[in-house]
Parts: structure tokens; C-alpha cells; sequence
């Protein structure tokens, strides 16, 4: 996961922006605990969002304690101390980040595919240590990357096929968060679409690169992207931002099924205003692009 | 037993008006037009049920409690599950709607895709998108429900699948084509302007040789 699911900050109290700040700092002193220094360059947006939302869900609120920080040595910060959420989330933070490096030795090229060569030792060795309580899991990620590497070789041209293995490894992973079976089913869906969005915000992020070096994005496929040019991607980039926004809704329809026990305004923050406020952002990105051509 | 306000999210001391506004807003998200299809749709009919009877509960109560003459909108009139979905046209593909209703899937799909290309009519295309949308493939969804709407303009179902993903994809926030999305309704309906809207819209039909109502 790569940092797509955050909270839009403008919109946010101070209060809620603590809150949730506690949780990627907390999640952060947890790998490192749990995995060593190193995990911890490994953070994401979208794994302190998992802790939230688990902690949402289970109602065990933590204790937060202020703590330095050794990445910003001359700021204390307030940190979320151990609980389920960021137990869970930094498990699966390692599990992904095995599959990525994984897949970025396969695919990247010459010199990163080095670079790729040299963190590999220290992500099998971090994957050892989270598949303790989540054997299931990482078996179950990994059917679904392969697959993943499968519709990418056969240049797989349907978005919504090609965004499958990606957005079921997350109803997997999400799912785990709770027993209920009600709930479960809940998590799942937004699970799901969430890792749809994400999927798809990453081919929209990489379009241009994507497009430069040759290598296979879903949209350049499917939409039959011929250059990059504002005339030519105008509508493309429209088009590509009104499935982004359908998959938002999507993911709204199951969240707000959802029963929460606490941080509902950061939830809501992050559902209602930040999966859009990213997407746009992407979208400027993109369009700024073109001027420099 | 759960108070009824707390299933609102109101205190007791709110208005009747604001009660009534934030019953209408919850009576939206939670419509069965906006779950069509969807997963979770028995959870979403589930929550609707505790948001009405959370509603007509409080209306009751204070009914009870002061003998002023306020008046009130039961919520039972305004937003119960409508017939929407399929007229009572006879269907091509009646088959394949039953085992979407069952949620098998694969069945229904197995079924569709043996038609062969030559007598695939609307229905067939809005049927496909309505397999792909529970599955989950919205944007698969979208390019079917347009093309069977290109097919068959006039079809009322068609088009409300349409204009739902249509709101989505403009939005990035669900909607349901009942209401054509948020506050964009009076917010005074009651059961007396449904009457009124459904005897209008048979009469529209029959000018133009259909019927909305059979018995008038």
C-alpha cells in the first residue's frame, strides 16, 4: 500500500489530527519494536488508517504517551501505545512489503532491481516474524499477487479485472479486523473498494511514468493511450477520475453500514472528504504534466 | 429495548423539524434503491427498519407527552420499500433475474453469456451490469447499464441504474436516482403528494397509451 487512504487535514480538528497522528507515530514505535529499526522505513498512510479503523471497530481506545522520535529527533510526539489496531496493521505492513519487494525484483529496472536485491533479505526476515498469527493471511496474499503478476504479463485490459487481486487481498485483510459476521461482511465490501481505489490510484499516479518507460498500466491499456498530450488525455484523465469517484461512493454505501465506537469524525473525514482530495490531487498532478511537455 | 433517539443521533431536547430533517437524511442513505444489488443490501433494509420504527417511535411518544396540535409525518408513508425494480412487463430473462435475486451469480452469468450474440437486447445488457455491479465491478457495470439505456431509452429501471452510477462517478458520493442525489427535493412530502405524483404520472402514461395504475 503505498499512502492513498488519508485524512483530509484542512477539514480536520486539532483534536482529530492529534488523534490520528497518534496512531502513525504509535504504529511506527511498533515495528519498531516488534521488526526492528529498519521496518520502520516501511510506514504508510494506508496501514496507520488499518490501526484506526481496527480500533474503531474493537472500541479498546489506547493510551497515547509522548515520546522522541528518532526520525525527528528535535520533536516529541505523542504516540498511541500498544493496542490490537497497530498489532495487526504492522503485520500486515510487513506481509505487503515482502510481496512488494518481492515484485519490485521481478519488474523494476537494472539499478533498483540491485537496490530491491539488497532490502529482500531484511523483508523475508520481517515476513518470518509477522506470519506467526497470520499464516492464513500471507497465504492468501500471496495466491492473489501471483495472479496479480499473471493479468500484468497478459496485459489485461478490463480496469476492473486487472484491479481484482488487489482489492480482494484488502477485503481478506480487512475482514480479519472482526469475528462478527455481520461486521465481517461489512469490512470486507469496503475492503474491497478501498483496495480498488488504491490500485487505481497508483496506475493513475504512475500514468505518465508509466507511459514513458512502456510498462503496463491499466488505464494506458483500456483506454488505448496514445500520447500525452492535454488535446489527446484530456478526457481520459476525466474518465479516469469518474471511476476513481465511482469506487469512492462504493466504498461510502458499506462504511456507512458500519458500526464504529469511536473516531467517527476522523473516519468520516477520511471517507467523505480525503479518498476525493487525493484523487484530485493525482489529478492536478497529471494535468500539470502536460504544461511541462 | 434501544431509545429511539439514540438510533437517530438526536437528544430529546431537538426539535420536531430538525428530528424530522435528520430522520429524512438517514432515510435516504439508508434507501433499498441505493443498495440495489448490492452485498450488504439486507443490512442496509435492516438498518432502515430500525431508522423507521426509531422515528415512529418518537413521533408516538410525543404525541403522548404534550397535547399541543403538532403535526407530524409518519414515517411508515414516506419512505417504506417501494415496488421499485422490474414492471410487470414479462421478462425474456426471467430465469436469469431469479438467480440474481437467489445472489448465484455465476448461474445467472452462466446463462447470459450462452445468449447468443444476436438476440442480445437491452434487458441482456442491463442484466450483465447487474451481475458485475453485485460482483463488485462497478465500472464494468457503468459501460453496461449505458449501453442498455442506448437500447431502450424509455425502460425506468435501466435508467435509474444508470443515473445512480452516473451521480457516483460526477459525486465521488452515493446517491440514489429516487431523490437524484442530496437535499435536492422539497423537504415536504407527504403521503398525500405520493398519491398525488403516482395518479399524475398514470395519467402521463395513459396519454401515452401505457398505464402506471391499472385500476383507474
Amino acid at each position: 500500500m503505498f499512502g492513498y487512504v488519508k485524512p483530509y487535514k484542512p477539514q480536520m480538528r486539532f483534536i482529530e489530527y492529534d488523534v490520528y497522528k497518534s496512531f502513525y507515530c504509535g504504529l511506527c514505535k511498533e515495528m519498531g519494536r516488534k521488526f526492528g529499526i529498519f521496518s520502520r522505513l516501511t510506514l504508510s498512510y494506508d496501514l496507520s488508517f488499518l490501526s484506526l479503523l481496527y480500533t474503531a471497530v474493537h472500541g479498546d481506545m489506547p493510551k497515547t504517551k509522548c515520546e522522541g522520535c528518532l526520525f525527528n529527533p528535535l520533536k516529541k510526539k505523542d504516540c498511541c501505545q500498544h493496542c490490537g489496531g497497530v498489532d495487526y496493521a504492522s503485520d500486515i505492513a510487513m506481509l505487503l512489503f515482502y510481496y512488494k519487494a518481492k515484485d519490485n525484483i521481478k519488474d523494476e529496472t537494472f539499478f533498483k532491481k540491485i537496490l530491491w536485491y539488497m532490502i529482500y533479505p531484511f523483508a523475508k526476515n520481517f515476513r518470518k516474524k509477522a506470519l506467526k498469527q497470520n499464516e492464513k493471511t500471507d497465504k492468501y496474499i500471496g495466491e492473489k499477487m501471483s495472479e496479480q503478476a499473471k493479468l500484468e504479463s497478459e496485459k489485461c485490459s478490463s480496469i476492473d479485472k486487472a484491479a481484482e487481486p488487489t482489492a480482494k487481498s484488502l477485503a481478506y485483510i480487512f475482514g480479519n479486523i472482526t469475528d462478527d459476521t455481520m461486521q465481517k461482511r461489512v469490512l470486507e465490501q469496503m475492503g474491497y473498494f478501498l483496495g480498488k481505489f488504491i490500485y487505481f490510484c497508483d496506475a493513475f499516479d504512475d500514468l505518465q511514468n508509466d507511459f514513458k518507460s512502456k510498462s503496463y498500466n491499466p488505464f494506458i491499456i483500456s483506454y488505448n493511450l496514445q500520447s500525452f498530450e492535454k488535446n489527446n488525455t484530456d478526457d481520459i484523465i476525466n474518465e479516469i477520475k469518474a471511476v476513481l469517484y465511482l469506487n469512492i461512493a462504493e466504498t461510502i454505501k458499506a462504511y456507512e453500514l458500519l458500526d464504529i465506537k469511536c473516531y467517527k469524525h476522523i473516519l468520516d473525514n477520511i471517507f467523505y472528504l480525503g479518498m476525493k482530495s487525493v484523487v484530485n490531487s493525482i489529478d492536478l498532478k497529471n494535468r500539470q504534466e502536460f504544461d511541462k511537455i | 429495548m434501544t431509545d429511539p433517539y439514540k438510533v437517530l443521533g438526536v437528544s430529546p431536547s431537538d426539535s420536531d423539524e430538525h428530528i424530522k430533517s435528520v430522520y429524512r437524511d438517514l432515510a435516504r442513505k439508508y434507501h433499498p434503491d441505493a443498495y440495489v444489488n448490492n452485498p450488504l443490501a439486507d443490512l442496509a433494509a435492516e438498518k432502515m427498519k430500525e431508522i423507521n420504527g426509531a422515528y415512529d417511535q418518537i413521533v408516538e411518544m410525543r404525541k403522548k407527552g404534550s397535547g399541543n396540535s403538532y403535526s407530524y409525518g409518519q414515517s411508515s408513508t414516506g419512505y417504506s420499500y417501494g415496488q421499485s425494480g422490474s414492471s410487470g412487463r414479462s421478462s425474456q430473462f426471467a430465469d436469469v433475474r431469479r438467480l440474481i435475486n437467489e445472489k448465484r451469480i455465476t448461474d445467472a452469468e452462466e446463462i447470459l453469456d450462452g445468449v447468443p450474440e444476436s438476440s442480445r437486447d437491452a434487458e441482456w445488457y442491463f442484466l450483465k451490469g447487474s451481475i458485475y455491479y453485485t460482483r463488485g465491478w462497478a465500472n464494468e457495470a457503468f459501460t453496461y447499464f449505458r449501453i442498455a439505456v442506448q437500447r431502450d431509452p424509455s425502460n425506468e429501471e435501466y435508467r435509474r441504474a444508470l443515473t445512480q452510477l452516473q451521480w457516483q462517478r460526477q459525486q465521488g458520493y452515493p446517491g440514489n436516482s429516487y431523490t437524484g442525489g442530496y437535499n435536492t427535493t422539497s423537504s415536504n412530502c407527504s403521503g398525500c403528494d405520493v398519491c398525488q405524483g403516482l395518479i399524475c404520472a398514470d395519467c402521463c402514461c395513459e396519454c401515452m397509451g401505457g398505464d402506471l395504475i391499472r385500476c383507474c
